[in-house]
Order: structure tokens, then sequence, then C-alpha cells
């Protein structure tokens, strides 16, 4: 039998902790789950049961909401996790404007989410816009960036990695900043090629780095809501409605019980999907 | 005996109050504080472009006879500032003097909770019974007018009908074919401001006139759930109407906002329509000219039946004072001036009229922009109809967004009109209405 291992510090000390995190996310994630199942106006409420949730998923903008808010975590992860890596590999090897460059590339996430909402939106304006100016000057014809509802998503996709790529690649660049150079020398003396030491030094090396972005980008993705709602409304009509978007508006609408539901739901899509997400990862992970 | 006590200064406190409630006038005539007092007022930035001159000239006025200051504090429009509103109320942060919408976006907010009830002060009196019934929740009233009320129809350039001689349409069949004469001579059809999704929704409300003349109790059957738009054909009708309009827009509908559509109405070619109020006028006044307001006109959604036709009437903002106040009294000395006499006056001296005004004795003056000066008719022969939003409090809250679906094509009328009876589903619920659980 294992002999029970006597501690110096009393558990008292987590108190502070607990407290904290049962006031501020314990409890009020209750109180959302029993104001989930009212009619609720901020000051009275009538209890509902499961109303709220079955109203919610018969909410004609969730359907397109729902495909929308995967899209959208999807697309945005990818490409943050591709191009966050080039821009690391580039920023850690041995260029002249290392420092310049790593901070251009940050600062687009200096900048509030709203204001990239409406600078872009003012950028992707279908006969004023920069854009289309631009277009229009190598002779290429206009796109309604955010009016044709076929690829209005897409363009706030675009924004999304082009703000949220800088947070990867500094993630990046820690992660291979930590690899040993002797790893590379050894490769090299054994006649690797960049390619080759990219793919079997570097990649594998960095993949806990890859993992913070994967689910980082991931959980932001599937939460998106400041930059759609700044830059198209969820419009036009539906077309780029997420979860959060619609949430959202339900709460505008006055609907405080069933957008609590939402939010119930939402986390728990979430939780389902970025749990295992995280362990299959760090699964991979390999020790340096 | 403490209990006593309580009730002897409670009963003090409301005699009080009644005597400066039941001859309100006799108070407030010699009020003049001795101190200033300053009044919190909320209100959206799209009204104060139109009026905030004359708020200006009231609050100096109000400065000078009661020594009662207004302090301005700005919202956005839209269901963003709906949302800003309704959550200040909630967190007891609202300001002392609220503008906000009458009708059923009021009834949204819960008034009996939050704004003082006005039913029993003499000054309610001066205002019509009309605009009463749009601030009356459960048989109280809780709200003043702040301007005059407006007509949604279609505005047109007057100058474009004289050079194609074209009559004002009676029928939609024949709008249908006049906005195709537009488009033939080079113009463009009609304006969409979808920018602004609000602004969609124009065409389908203000045909609320026709569905009412073809069914007259629609409000009432469709507050008690017995009556739907999908299945009631003249109710569809607005639907239909609204997505004929779909190839007739100028191409970036999308993404014009309201403030772009006063522009792009001035530019060549521009659009010869737009469903809009007649806030049209004095909006374009000032943003552009009263020489560019006069060059157009507005006529009323057309029907199917050459002899109905007739305006959809909206009630003006109204004034709210917040309950929880420390200042209720010095805002009800306000709110008593603007419906007087002279606070009207001060106000028509610095704002213009958007249809006849809802004060007793006020007449629409006559240096009105023409276009609203023409709508006085109808008014007398009682070709006007309340919009549905002041007949029932039943109104889908994604409706503006349901408008550009339909408008843009996405859905047909009747899927919209479907999916728009779904969303009015969701609301009744909300509200707790009767014949919907």
């Amino acid at each position: 039998m294992k002999k029970k291992q006597k501690t110096i510090y009393s558990g008292w000390f987590l108190a502070p902790a607990l407290i904290v995190f049962g006031g501020l996310f314990i409890l009020p994630t209750v109180i959302s789950l029993f104001f989930s199942m009212t009619v609720w106006d901020l000051k009275s409420w009538r209890f509902v049961g499961l109303d709220n949730f079955i109203n919610f998923f018969s909410e004609y903008s969730l359907r397109i909401g729902i495909k929308n808010t995967f899209i959208y975590a999807i697309l945005t992860c990818v490409m943050k996790v591709v191009i966050g890596m080039i821009f690391a590999v580039i920023l850690t090897s041995k260029i002249r404007t290392k420092n310049l460059v790593r901070s251009i590339v940050f600062f687009p996430n200096l900048i509030s989410t709203v204001a990239v909402g409406i600078i872009f939106s003012a950028l992707m304006h279908p006969s004023k816009g920069l854009f289309n100016e631009i277009l229009g000057m190598v002779g290429l014809p206009a796109v309604d960036w955010l009016g044709n509802r076929n690829i209005a998503l897409y363009s706030v996709i675009m924004v999304d990695v082009w703000k949220g790529v800088g947070v990867a690649t500094v993630i990046y660049i820690a992660g291979i900043s930590a690899i040993p150079k002797d790893y590379y020398e050894a490769a090299s003396l054994d006649g690797a090629t960049g390619l080759q030491q990219f793919w079997k030094i570097t990649v594998p090396l960095c993949r806990s780095s890859m993992n913070s972005v994967i689910i980082l980008a991931f959980i932001g993705g599937m939460r998106t809501f400041d930059l759609i709602w700044s830059m198209t409304g969820g419009g036009p009509g539906f077309a780029t409605d997420t979860l959060a978007s619609v949430i959202y508006k339900q709460y505008a609408a006055g609907f405080y019980g069933m957008s609590t539901a939402g939010n119930v739901i939402m986390f728990v899509v979430i939780a389902v999907i970025a749990f295992p997400l995280f362990n299959y990862l760090t699964s991979k992970e390999v020790e340096v | 005996m403490k209990k006593k006590q309580l009730a002897v200064w409670m009963a003090a406190a409301a005699a009080l109050t009644g005597v400066c409630g039941g001859t309100m006038s006799a108070c407030a005539e010699e009020t003049y504080y001795d101190e200033t007092v300053t009044l919190t007022l909320l209100v959206d930035q799209g009204w104060l472009d139109t009026y905030g001159e004359a708020l200006e000239a009231l609050s100096d006025a109000a400065l000078e006879k009661y020594n009662i200051e207004i302090d301005l504090e700005n919202k956005t429009n839209g269901s963003d500032g709906d949302n800003l509103v309704k959550t200040r109320l909630a967190a007891g942060e609202m300001t002392d003097l609220l503008i906000f919408n009458s009708g059923a976006q009021l009834t949204a907010l819960n008034p009996a909770e939050y704004f003082v009830d006005l039913t029993d002060y003499d000054f309610m009196d001066n205002v019509q019974e009309i605009f009463k019934e749009s601030v009356t929740i459960d048989g109280k009233v809780y709200g003043t007018p702040v301007s005059s009320s407006n007509v949604a129809g279609i505005v047109y350039n007057k100058q474009v009908y004289e050079d194609l001689g074209l009559e004002i349409p009676k029928t939609w069949d024949e709008f249908l074919s006049n906005m195709e004469a537009c488009e033939a001579a080079g113009y463009t059809g009609i304006m969409g401001t979808c920018g602004d999704a609000w602004s969609s929704q124009y065409t389908f409300l203000a045909d609320y006139y026709n569905v009412a003349a073809a069914e007259p109790d629609f409000a009432a059957e469709f507050e008690a759930g017995t009556a739907k738009f999908a299945t009631t054909p003249a109710a569809l009708r607005s639907w239909e109407k609204l997505s004929d309009l779909q190839n007739h827009m100028n191409s970036d509908y999308m993404a014009t906002t309201v403030t772009d559509g006063f522009d792009k109405m001035l530019e060549e070619n521009a659009p010869v329509h737009w469903p809009m109020t007649s806030q049209f006028f004095s909006y374009m006044d000032s943003l552009s000219s009263r020489e560019d307001a006069e060059m157009f006109g507005i006529f009323p959604i057309p029907s199917d039946d050459e002899s109905v036709n007739g305006f959809t009437v909206w009630m003006p903002n109204g004034l709210y004072i917040n309950n929880d106040s420390e200042n209720v009294e010095a805002a009800l000395t306000f709110m008593e001036f603007w419906v007087s006499e002279e606070g009207m006056d001060v106000f028509k001296e610095h704002a213009q009229a958007d249809g006849p005004y809802l004060i007793e004795g006020v007449e629409l003056p006559e240096d009105s922009y023409e276009g609203v000066l023409e709508l006085q008719s109808y008014f007398d022969e009682g070709k006007t109809g309340l919009a549905l939003e002041f007949l029932t409090a039943l109104k889908g809250a994604s409706c503006d967004q349901i408008c550009v679906e339909c408008i843009s094509g996405a859905m047909t009328a009747e899927e919209a009109a479907q999916v728009y009876d779904e969303d009015c589903e969701k609301m009744a619920q909300q509200l707790g209405l009767e014949g919907w659980e």
C-alpha cells in the first residue's frame, strides 16, 4: 500500500483561487443554466423548461449560422496555422530587417477589432472602396466583397486571418527559437536540405506551439462575433450569421432567456469539440 | 404607531405630488428653479441630425424660462441602439429623459416598470388621441410626441416624371411599368439601401394600408395568432411587392446606406424612386438643400385596386421620463413646455414638419415642403391608416433581415412570409400573448 505523502502546505492555500474561480466562473455558469430555461426580462422570470432550447434550434438563421461558424472556425484556423508557420520560419532565419518585420506582422493585432471591421468595410465598398479601385485599375471586374452572399463570409475570414496571424506567428517564433541549434547542425552535416530540416526538425519539434495556435484559433473562430458584427451585421440577410451573432440578436431583441440558452449551447458545442481535440493534439507532442 | 406615521407621510407625499399633478399647469407657470437643474436626455443620432437644432432651441428657452438645462447624450440608431436603451434601463442607468419609438418597440421596453405614468396630467390634453394610443400600455399613457407624424410610401423624382410624361401610379402594375419606363430612359428604377437593413422594410410596412383595406381585422387576428402573413393573400401581397423590386435597384444596393442614398438620389441617372418616409424631405434639406428636397414628391404604395389609395402613417418618437430620475418634477415641467403652444412655436421655428402635428391646435405650417403639404389632403379625406406596429405589439425581431433576404431574391415572397410568421411566433411567446403557447 502506498503511504499517504504528508504535504507541507495546507489545502486552504487553494481557497483564494477557488473563491475567485467559483464566484466568477462556476456561479455564473450555474445561474445561466437556470435562466436558459426561463423567459426573462432581467427583472422577473417565468419558467418554461426546455422551450428556449427547442425555439433556439428552430431559429431560421441558426441553420445558416451553425454552418458558417464551422466554416469560419476551420478556415481561419487552418490559414493561421499555415501562414503563421511560414512567417515564423522566415522571421527566425537570418534576414536583416527581422525585428521590423516582426513588429509589422504583429501590428494588426494591436488595433481594436471593431475598428478593423469598419476600416475593411470601407475598403471593401463595392463602388467607393480601395480594393475595387485597384481591381479596376488593372482592368479586373469589381467584386461586391460584403454584399454578395456567396463571398461575404470569406471576405470576413480574410480579414480575421490578416488580423490574427500575428499572434500565431509570435507563438511559432517562440517555439522555433526553443529548438536547440545542434539538431540543425547535425542534420546539415548529414547533408539534409533546408526543406528536409523544416519537415523533419522544425515541424515536429514546434508541435506544442502549433497545438496552441490550433486550439486558440479554433475556439476564437467558433466564438467569433465582433468582426462579423462590425463588417456585415450578419448580413446580407442572414448570409454571414454565426452562432454568436444569432445569440446577440436574440439578446438585442430582448429574448434574454433564449439568448442565454444559446450561450449554453455554444459553450457545450465548443467544449465537446475542443477537449477531445486538445487531448488528441497533445498526445502527438514529442519532447524536445 | 410607526406604521401609522409612515402612512401619514405617504399620504402627505401623495397629496404633494397630487397637487403638482392635478393642476400641473398652474404649478409650472410659477416654477423657476433657483439653481440650474440639469436634465440628461438620451436620443439617437439620426433624430438629432434632423431635429437637433429645434431641441437646442427648446433647451435654451427652458433654461431662460425655468432654469432647466438639457444635457444631451446620443446613441446609435437601429437595433444596437435599442439594445443600449434596454441595457441601461435594466441596469438602472437611464437618463432623466429618453426619446424613443412609440408603438410596438415601446411596449418591448416594459414601460410600466421604467417610465412615469402621464395619464392624469393636464398637459396631456394637448396631445392628440391618436398619438396617445401609440404610447398607451394597459391603459396608462407614457409619452408625448417629439415631432410631427410622418407617412411612408415611395419617394419619386418629380422632374423625371415630368420629363418622361409619367403619372403617379394608382396600381402596383402601373408602378412596375413606370419603373421600366425610367430604366428605358437610362435611370435606375428604384433605390435600395440595404447597407442599413432597417430601411429595406418600408415597402413591406407601408403596404399595410392596403392590407387593412382588404382585411380590416388583420391586426387583431394577427395578434391573436389566427391570421398569418403566409396564409392571408392580402398580407402576402406585401412580401410579393418587396420581392418585385429585385431587378430594379442600383447595383450596389447591398452596401448602400441611407446616408449614401441621399447623395445617390441627386446623381446623374439616379434612381427615380425610393421607398421611404416623408422624413425624406427634411433629411434631404439638412444633407443637401431645400431646393433639392423640393425636387421630390411622395406617393402611397400602390394597391392592386385603383380605388384603394392611401398612406400608412407612423407616429413620431415619444419623450419619456425615467421613473428613477431625481428630477422627475423638472422633467415634467420641460415636457409640459414642449407640448405647449409656446414650446411648439419654438420647435416649429427650427424644424420642418414631415406630416401633420399631433398637438391640438398646432397646424401644419404653410412653409412646409411641398411634398408634405400634399399629404394634408390624404389626412383630410381620411385616406390614412396606422402602421401595423402601432396596432399590435407584435413585430418580429428579424423583420429587417428577412426583408433584405426577400428584396435580394434569396427568399421568395412565400418563404419570407413564412419565416416572418415564425419570427413573430417567437416574439409572441416572449411577450406572453394569449393563444401562442
